[in-house]
């Protein structure tokens, strides 16, 4: 019986002392971060004109090139993606060509010359922010004669494979 | 000669049901324990409109939610001096390393005792850390949270991770 009395005794003096302990209360609420896929594409420096107007005597006119003007800026947080071009102008009368220069956050591709079928223009994107400055040429042979083109010029973040 | 056995018998009766109501009493304390509810947090969603600058730009530093973004209740105190102590932590279902979670206290909620810390950010960590303290029943605490971290690095997905509050009686 003492033995008994002894632990009930010893029982109630720990519940006395270690209230912290017994006392714990607790709540919980989850938190979830939502991250969409983002793949953004951007051209900064807006309309571009190139005249071809000199030429040398006995040879083609001059190419017509600017690559200060036009920029093109990117962010993907997604893996395997490229950057295509292409242009709406099906009947072109002159040659339009455009490369990515001093390209951060991928790869150049080789000089494009623009169609209505997209081509790849920057590859290797990945998980980047990025940019390039946009290099067009502009061509015309003497037999084509005068006249305008009028292209707009779409760049798409697209996936590579 | 039966006289002489029946008083110990007696006697320990009496301290053992004694004793039964001291331990009563101590457990009954225990019933009334302190308890901390609180709300559910609204998750945020980051899409391309958290770009710094748009295309070509990463992601803005700090997300941070409303000032009250969840509210803490701490009910069943023995009385305004009755203290106590809140503390945070996070169990992870599938939290991005990269990511850091922070919370703070933006306001007081209701009630007669003391309130007392939280209200700089702390990061809320895998173990507990203490957020902040008071005494008595206090309702509708403001929490405000702070998410760092996200770059273009941050897969597309959804990130969880469960942020526990527990209040602790400190007496």
């Amino acid at each position: 019986m003492k033995r008994v009395v002894g632990i009930l005794f010893a029982a109630a003096v720990l519940l006395l002392m270690a209230p912290a302990a017994i006392a714990g209360s607790t709540d919980s609420h989850t938190v979830t971060v939502t991250v969409d896929a983002i793949n953004e594409v951007a051209i900064s420096g807006g309309n571009l004109t190139l005249t071809i107007s000199t030429a040398t005597a006995g040879s083609d006119p001059d190419n017509a090139a600017d690559s200060t003007t036009c920029d093109l800026a990117w962010t993907t947080n997604e893996a395997d993606k490229k950057i295509t071009v292409a242009t709406d102008l099906v009947t072109q009368k002159f040659t339009l060509k455009v490369v990515a220069e001093n390209v951060t956050g991928g790869t150049a591709a080789a000089e494009v010359t623009l169609s209505t079928t997209a081509t790849n223009f920057v590859t290797g994107i990945a998980t980047t922010t990025g940019g390039c400055d946009l290099a067009y040429t502009a061509s015309a042979t003497a037999a084509q004669g005068t006249g305008t083109d009028t292209h707009t010029v779409t760049y798409t973040i697209t996936n590579a494979s | 000669l039966p006289l002489v056995l029946e008083e110990p018998v007696r006697r320990s009766g009496k301290m053992a049901a004694i004793a039964l109501v001291v331990v009563w009493i101590a457990s009954s304390g225990a019933c009334r324990a302190i308890d901390i509810t609180v709300t559910d947090i609204r998750p945020p969603i980051i899409d391309a409109g958290d770009l710094l600058g748009g295309a070509g730009t990463g992601f803005v530093d700090t997300y941070e939610s409303a000032t009250i973004q969840a509210t803490i209740t701490i009910r069943n105190s023995t009385g305004s001096s009755d203290t106590w102590r809140v503390d945070v932590m996070r169990t992870d279902a599938n939290w991005h390393s990269d990511l850091a979670l922070y919370v703070r206290r933006t306001g007081d909620g209701s009630g007669s005792g003391p309130i007392i810390g939280g209200a700089a950010y702390q990061q809320v960590g895998p173990s507990y850390g203490s957020f902040f303290s008071g005494a008595g029943d206090r309702t509708d605490i403001p929490i405000q949270v702070k998410l760092t971290g996200v770059s273009v690095h941050t897969a597309p997905g959804g990130y969880s991770t469960t942020v526990i509050y527990t209040v602790v009686d400190t007496l």
